[in-house]
């Protein structure tokens, strides 16, 4: 029993930098790693990876050749925390971030901004070719040129308290690095009571387009016509990005 | 008779003990010199009872929304800044056995002004994040860099790059007079924080032991004194990467301390309610300020994030979350305990605060 436990303790280091290794090709290799990161981050995990095999690589053959104990138990400890995120991650792998988390980001102003950023995927050509819908960056960014028109969209659906029974909030999030950076993208729903579902429900609407006002800030809207629940899609789907990728 | 696993760590391992600079030594670790202990403190086994609390956690609040936040945001700040942590370890591990202690004084011989003014704006020339950062100061602190230097590459790194002169421009819709206000800003204050942290401390006064014995001792870090280098290009590999590991490993603890409060905190606190209490601009570049502290984004990213405040709060507390934030977060504070005493941390914290919120006021009393 004791030469397990030092053995475990003597390779601890070894032991984390391949459960990270594991964690990083099992991410990478589902594509998972879109529900924390922009998918354009994929260059840098492989680069982390390979870093960590040609440690092992490295350390392997040190041993080898050596015969020799390494790591100590000072070092193992602390190597063992850096496995802690990784406990966290398999228990929210399958979850996006939802309405906890808008009311927690969103500032109001937020479509202001948006429309200020310039946009690399929007022009005539483009809109509404994704499956009939337009995306909620597409929407808020072409407001003045689409108001008065029907449009489609999809989205999370949010019953907010603090807006009257007919008005709801549909929205998503885009991510510019990653998740703890991502912004609210959101549009106003009008005649919302006539939808009956749970927040955080992914809806599928279609109505025609206004532009409405929230303390000031100019906001999109639409009034719905028709609002269908859909399978909502895994949490990299959810995400917007900011890239040509989007 | 039973004994403790620090001592059966010292005295019960197969073979003689290894450091990082694969040098063999033969005595004991209870003979190392100071910063070096030869038992293992129980506080350190206190870190492994992270993962039952993690386990219980995840058990009683698992599928609440507020666990949820706090996880995915934790989460993405951890895989964000792991790439960047292992690149920082390796360069400056490589730094450590490959690059003589003489070479690098020739760059920053007096530290002065002139290698406080160098280092700062480095970033210019070597574009890395916070993260990667840490780790190559640490061991640039090794190897004699100047204190003032090393504090103005750490907060003017992270700013003063291209990288974030484009992703802020991007972010105002390419006005690139905010992001060359935001990288001049954040160079001077670097500049004018490492001038002063030069002035009032020393490396003896300002780093942990395991740093500040380093720059006493010949070639390695590991506080042994040594009378030659590793002999042979394999030995240096190995002994960089064995430096590269145990700089990952020190550091890495204190990312996951520091992204896990940042979840934390990401889960308690509403942007929109904080930002919403004024729009007078000295309470409001507080706000701001606070904010960055606690959201913990990184340079990149941070300045979509202010954008999102500006038909909210006026500018100058829109700058002020873009400069603090590099310079002084959370995630940044629990970092820098693997390098600073906390001496140096408090008053490193208290200068940068100050002099940010200062420039901002100034700058928002001359843009009326």
């Amino acid at each position: 029993m004791k030469r397990i436990c030092l053995f475990f303790v003597s390779k601890a280091g070894e032991l984390v930098l391949a459960t990270l290794l594991s964690a990083l090709i099992w991410l990478l290799y589902t594509g998972s790693y879109k529900g924390f990161l922009h998918p354009n981050f994929w260059p840098f995990l492989l680069l982390g990876a390979l870093i960590i095999v040609a440690s092992l690589g490295i350390l392997a053959a040190e041993s080898r050749l050596s015969g020799d104990r390494i790591n100590p138990t000072r070092l193992s400890i602390n190597g063992t925390v850096v496995l802690l995120p990784l406990i966290f991650m398999l228990a929210v792998v399958d979850q996006g971030m939802g309405t906890h988390a808008f009311s927690r980001k969103v500032t109001g102003s937020e479509q202001a901004a948006l429309s200020d950023i310039p946009s690399a995927t929007i022009d005539e050509a483009n809109t509404g070719k994704k499956n009939g819908l337009l995306r909620l960056p597409e929407i808020i960014r072409g407001m003045q040129r689409l108001e008065g028109k029907r449009v489609t969209t999809e989205g999370l659906f949010y019953k907010d308290p603090n807006l009257p029974k007919d008005q709801a909030i549909l929205f998503r999030f885009q991510m510019i690095c990653c998740a703890a950076d991502a912004i609210p993208v959101w549009i106003l729903l009008e005649r919302a009571d006539m939808i009956e579902a749970a927040n955080e429900t992914w809806l599928q609407v279609s109505g025609t387009l206004k532009r409405a006002s929230i303390n000031g800030n100019e906001v999109a809207s639409i009034e719905i016509e028709t609002a269908d629940v859909k399978t909502a899609p895994p949490p990299s789907e959810q995400y917007l990005f900011f890239s040509k990728a989007e | 008779m039973n004994k403790r696993i620090g001592e059966m760590e010292t005295k019960e391992l197969i073979g003689p003990v290894i450091c990082a600079c694969t040098h063999k030594h033969e005595h004991s670790l209870h003979e190392a010199p100071a910063g070096h202990t030869g038992t293992i403190r129980p506080l350190l086994y206190l870190q492994l009872f992270f993962f039952p609390a993690a386990f219980g956690l995840i058990a009683l609040f698992g599928r609440t929304p507020e666990f949820r936040t706090l996880s995915i945001t934790f989460v993405s700040i951890f895989l964000e800044a792991l790439p960047f942590m292992l690149i920082g370890s390796f360069i400056g591990g490589f730094i450590e056995v490959f690059v003589p202690k003489e070479r690098l004084m020739r760059l920053f011989p007096s530290g002065g002004w002139r290698a406080i003014a160098i280092a700062a704006g480095a970033g210019m020339l070597f574009p890395v994040c916070e993260c990667a950062i840490i780790p190559v100061v640490r061991r640039l602190f090794k190897k004699g860099l100047p204190l003032g230097a090393g504090i103005a590459f750490l907060l003017g790194g992270p700013i003063f790059n291209p990288m974030v002169a484009l992703s802020t421009s991007v972010a105002y819709g390419y006005q690139w007079s905010i992001a060359v206000d935001r990288l001049v800003t954040g160079y001077l204050l670097a500049v004018t924080i490492g001038f002063l942290v030069n002035l009032f401390f020393t490396p003896k006064t300002a780093l942990v032991a395991q740093v500040n014995n380093a720059q006493t001792e010949e070639q390695c870090g590991c506080g042994h004194h040594h009378h030659s280098p590793p002999a042979g290009f394999l030995a240096k590999l190995q002994g960089a990467t064995r430096h590269a590991i145990e700089d990952f490993f020190d550091v890495g603890r204190y990312l996951v301390f520091g992204a896990f409060l940042a979840g934390l905190m990401q889960m308690a606190i509403s942007r929109g309610d904080l930002a919403g209490l004024t729009d007078a601009q000295a309470p409001s570049i507080l706000i701001m300020m606070l904010l960055a502290m606690v959201l913990n984004l990184c340079s990149e990213a941070d300045a979509f994030v202010a954008a999102s405040f500006k038909t909210m709060l006026p500018y100058s507390s829109q700058m002020a979350f873009m400069v603090l934030g590099p310079m002084l977060d959370m995630k940044l504070i629990m970092m820098y305990f693997g390098i600073f005493r906390k001496r140096l941390i408090l008053t490193l914290s208290g200068l940068t605060f100050s002099l940010v919120f200062l420039a901002m006021l100034a700058k928002g009393w001359i843009m009326g």
